[in-house]
């Protein structure tokens, strides 16, 4: 496996309180495979990926039974002992590559940096590597992109080159977190081409972590639907999406536009409650759910079925919710 | 064209652009003859990326910028002979992000009264219409004394509608109205704005790069590329056969939640291009695939066949 995430939990200390923003999240990436986060803003996403990665700041408490990669344990590692794998097994594209390259480096310069660092390279070989994975990466006239700088590119550019970054020491493991939502939606298909096409070329394990539904389905094999700081569905993609188990998931897909055509869209009532203070008993999402009963004050189970298909719900299943 | 509440004629945006920091300033044509009109009671979607000219068109419509070239009118009457008052009063815009298009220090009753304010109306009835319209817009009376940090996105979103619909205008001009949201919220806010066209009949631009979003709220789409309309028609009838290269690539761009599909596989190539040095010829020549020669050298003009109109060689009538 090549990533196994067991009892995560992740508390921020903040003025009005704990703030519990991830609360005992598993996941699992095979070698190969590719597994979307989805949930909307605030659920935790991006803090998960963070949190297995040792990258949470100072005001973070971490907490988790299990965080492998590779076979590797990474809870006993401090966050310097991180730095061997980040750039070099891991790769991480970030959002917004205006804000994630550096504005007073040169191209070259920021992505031969990772390579100079993991390997024993000379500055010719690592130019060489950059250009080649320029070039890779669908950018003309590679040689001379090398001496730009990032606010002399579009965004769509800028994004191939965040991931030309990520690639530089081809690494295992690649987490793109909302790899395309800055750009255009014809910039983005060919942004999600290159990310597809490069996986199966280096046979390297992807994380999506996305808002956007469309992106998951297309994208990934594995998907984990995130609410509130916790996994309330996972499964495979094609079964979570065609036959969805809990209410939040069956909501958030019946509000897409199009996805139904025509009439009105579906609607989640209510909003996300507060993560501050202690968790309470029950359901995450009873406050919001059409079909909430008493028993969903208290523990949750986790269900199952088939093709290791789970969702943390009173309910065997959410039919008919939000038809 | 008798029946447009608002209604623009071969409008032209150019604005002057320094290049570097010595260079000469050049002219960037944000917009060149646009030609289109909204019917009362209509929603017509907007479509197009980044730089195509879509927010220069919204502030033009809502008079905060001048055309350098053409004349937009309401119901016949140019509206650079209206006075600002009476404009504002008829359109009001929705912007993108409710973070910051609201004044985060008064209080929401403050923001939604204040354009009353302005048509001087006395405080008594000020404070009664406002309570009217954040229970129109679904957002409870206690929000009435919150400040914007203290509500949520959608809530946010819904005081901007509310502060857009209280001087009664008819035509509302959303420029992105949900991109900031998440996709429940999202929900809510287009039911929103469906429910409130039907009640006060009101007549909708919206402005979005999400082509789900427009399919499902618009009854006309207009596409726009480099600052010219590329083609116009019922929305229907510009899903089921479109007519330009450009607004192909567009549909086919759309991810739906239904795994197994794949990514799609674009007709279209390179970038979109420098506004200050557009293609010769058809703007959209360089990315596209069934370019001819004569793409290249001569620019197609709108032509219109059944009230599909578009801006290509492959569907000339002539």
């Amino acid at each position: 496996m090549m990533l196994n995430v067991q009892g995560l939990s992740i508390e921020f200390k903040t003025e009005n309180g704990i703030l519990n923003a991830v609360c005992g999240v598993d996941l699992a990436v095979e070698h190969g495979e590719a597994l979307g986060i989805v949930g909307e803003s605030g659920c935790g996403k991006s803090v998960t990926m963070m949190g297995f990665l040792s990258l949470l700041p100072k005001t973070a408490r971490r907490k988790a039974d299990r965080i492998e990669f590779d076979g590797k344990d990474l809870i006993g590692i401090s966050p310097r002992g991180m730095r061997p794998l980040l750039g070099n097994d891991i790769g991480v594209i970030f959002q917004d590559p205006m804000t994630a390259l550096n504005p007073t480096y040169t191209i070259g310069n920021q992505l031969t940096e990772v390579y100079l660092k993991h390997r024993s390279a000379s500055r010719k070989e690592a130019k060489e590597r950059a250009i080649h994975l320029l070039d890779r990466v669908g950018i003309t006239a590679a040689k001379s992109r090398l001496t730009q700088y990032p606010h002399q590119l579009s965004g769509g550019l800028r994004q191939r080159i965040m991931i030309a970054q990520a690639l530089m020491c081809e690494p295992q493991l690649i987490i793109a977190d909302e790899p395309t939502t800055a750009l255009d939606v014809t910039v983005q298909a060919q942004i999600l081409w290159l990310l597809k096409d490069i996986q199966s070329e280096i046979r390297a394990s992807v994380i999506l972590i996305t808002h956007d539904l469309g992106v998951v389905a297309q994208m990934t094999d594995r998907v984990s639907v995130m609410y509130a700081g916790q996994i309330v569905e996972s499964g495979q993609t094609t079964d979570v999406f065609s036959a969805p188990k809990h209410p939040y998931t069956r909501g958030l897909l019946s509000c897409i536009p199009g996805a139904r055509h025509q009439g009105r869209l579906g609607q989640i009532h209510g909003i996300v409650p507060s993560l501050i203070g202690a968790t309470p008993r029950g359901c995450v999402f009873r406050t919001r759910c059409p079909v909430a009963t008493e028993a969903c004050r208290t523990d949750i189970p986790h269900r199952k079925s088939g093709n290791d298909h789970s969702w943390r719900c009173t309910l065997s299943s959410a039919e008919g919710v939000w038809q | 064209m008798s029946n447009a509440v608002l209604s623009l004629d071969q409008v032209s945006k150019a604005y002057r652009v320094r290049q570097g920091l010595f260079g000469r300033k050049l002219p960037l044509h944000a917009l060149q003859d646009i030609a289109f009109s909204l019917q009362k009671g209509e929603v017509v979607g907007l479509v197009g990326e980044s730089g195509c000219g879509k927010s220069t068109l919204a502030k033009i419509l809502l008079g905060l910028l001048n055309p350098s070239k053409g004349t937009v009118s309401m119901y016949g009457q140019p509206i650079a002979d209206m006075p600002l008052r009476e404009r504002a009063s008829r359109v009001q815009p929705i912007f993108q992000d409710p973070y910051s298009s609201l004044n985060p220090r008064k209080t929401v009753a403050q923001i939604v009264g204040l354009p009353l304010n302005l048509l001087g109306i006395k405080s008594a009835d000020r404070n009664r219409q406002v309570t009217d319209m954040l229970d129109l817009v679904g957002l409870p009376q206690r929000a009435a004394g919150s400040f914007p940090s203290q509500l949520s996105g959608g809530q946010r979103q819904r005081v901007a509608i509310a502060r857009a619909l209280i001087a009664r205008p008819e035509i509302l001009i959303c420029d992105e109205p949900t991109s900031a949201l998440d996709v429940s919220v999202q929900s809510q806010i287009l039911n929103l704005l469906q429910d409130l066209r039907d009640e006060l009949n009101l007549t909708l631009l919206l402005i979005s790069h999400n082509l789900a979003v427009v399919r499902h709220m618009s009854d006309r789409v207009v596409v726009m590329y480099l600052g010219r309309i590329v083609e116009e028609a019922e929305t229907q009838a510009l899903f089921d056969s479109p007519q330009h290269p450009y607004t192909h690539a567009l549909l086919d761009t759309v991810l739906r939640p239904v795994p197994g599909q794949g990514l799609p596989y674009l007709d279209i190539q390179g970038e979109f291009p420098n506004p200050i040095r557009p293609p010769s010829g058809c703007a959209f020549h360089p990315r596209c695939k069934l370019a001819m020669d004569r793409c290249k050298s001569e620019r197609p003009v709108l032509s219109a066949s059944d009230g599909h109109r578009s801006a290509c060689f492959l569907h000339d009538v002539n």
